[in-house]
Parts: structure tokens; sequence; C-alpha cells
């Protein structure tokens, strides 16, 4: 089975188009095994990643890359599970997640 | 999530992001997802399920504009590609999503297809700003 998703990188580029990362507290939701998390993590302050699915959250952290470890967060949870303090965030990513 | 619980967690975020941060929402739109064979569309996948549901949950995403809670900013329209080694490749995954069907006449064209064939989705990214809105009150 060999199934890519995206190589031509259209999310990335629209996310790119829209979004300023630099500096922010972010929280994702959805994030799958990290494939938009990746890309913009290294310009964020924090970023939390959220989702229910504990193999690809797995994946996640076996891929995340070492100099992200220090400000990206990956947590098995339902987005329904949100529980921070007001304002803790400057920018929230749902990703084919609501 | 089911589309009644994004209204919630929609409010969620909306305490959680500061005022004046963003919200980024990326989701798919109609039409159904084309399934192409050397840049030829084959057909369509059923999403009829799959596409109620996104419409359903950006409504979601409406309701909490109409409250005054968000303010939509951007959004971009952009297909996203998915690549399977052949035809039979891609009905197999498809049949394992909850919410998509491959039509029986696509799956009959699909079914000899030995060589790459392509999903395409049709996706829209939109950007809204944070308002401080009556949840903060």
């Amino acid at each position: 089975m060999t199934v890519v998703l995206d190589p031509e990188g259209a999310h990335a580029a629209a996310v790119r188009r829209l979004a300023d990362f630099r500096d922010a507290r972010v929280l994702e939701i959805g994030c799958g095994e990290g494939r938009l998390t990746f890309p913009f993590a290294a310009k964020a302050r924090s970023w939390l990643a959220l989702d229910p699915d504990e193999d690809k959250i797995a994946a996640a952290r076996r891929e995340l890359p070492r100099a992200l470890r220090d400000r990206v967060r990956f947590v098995v949870a339902p987005a329904g599970a949100i529980d921070a303090p007001a304002t803790s965030f400057d920018l929230v990513f749902f990703s084919w997640s609501l | 999530m089911e589309p009644e619980d994004a209204v919630g967690v929609l409010r969620k975020v909306h305490r959680v992001c500061r005022p004046g941060g963003s919200v980024l929402d990326l989701t798919c739109v109609p039409p159904a997802a084309a399934v192409e064979l050397d840049g030829r569309r084959l057909g369509r996948l059923d999403e009829r399920r799959f596409l109620e549901r996104a419409a359903r949950t950006e409504a979601a995403v409406d309701l909490l504009v109409d409250e005054g809670r968000l303010l939509e900013e951007a959004s971009l329209a952009h297909d996203v590609l998915k690549h399977y080694s052949s035809g039979p490749e891609l009905v197999a995954q498809v049949s394992e999503r909850e919410h998509t069907r491959v039509p029986p006449a696509l799956a009959r064209a699909l079914a000899g297809v030995d060589s790459p064939v392509v999903e395409r989705t049709n996706c829209l990214l939109r950007r809204l700003r944070v308002l401080p809105g009556p949840s903060r009150r």
C-alpha cells in the first residue's frame, strides 16, 4: 500500500498564506500525526497538539524533531476535552476536526 | 466530532483564545472529491453524508460569527491531492471511511486500474478573529 497525502504541500501553502504563527501560543485540534504541526511549530512560542487517536499521537511523538521538543506537546484528547485557563492561546487551529 | 458538539467546542475555544487571536478552520467543501487517472476525471466519490456533516459544523462556526464571538477575516479555497498506487487501493482505503462511499460505476472503472490514481478534494481554510464576545462577561 502506498498512499501519499498532499505531497504537493497545498495545505501547508494555504496555511502559510493565512496564518502567522510567530511567537504564538498555538492550540491545534485534530493534529493527527503532526503533518501540519511540524512545518510551522518552529515559529511558535508553544504548540499544544491534540488528537483522540492514540496511534496517531504516538506516531507524531516519534517523528517530532529534536529541535521542536521544547515547544511542542502532543496529547491524546478529543476536541471536547479542551481545558485551559481563559486566553491561554493566541491561535487555535482546527485541521479537519470540527 | 458530532456536528452538534461543534458549537460547544467552539465556545470553549472562544474562551481559551485571547481576544484578537485567530482561529484557523480547515475543512472540506462541495463538490465531492474527484478521482482522476492521468489527469482525467473518472468520477466523484459519494461524499453526501460527509459533506452534510461538514456543512453542519461550518454552520456552527457561522453561529459563533452571528453571536459576535468570531469575525471571519479571510478564506482560501484549495485542492488537496491524495495519491494511490492503483484503483483497487483507492477503493479499499475509501471503504474504511465512515461517511464516504465509492459509487458502483466508479468502483467498476477503478477495478482494473493498476497505475496511480488521484483523489482531488476541495478544501477551504478560514481564518477568524476572536472577539471579546458574550462568554467573557
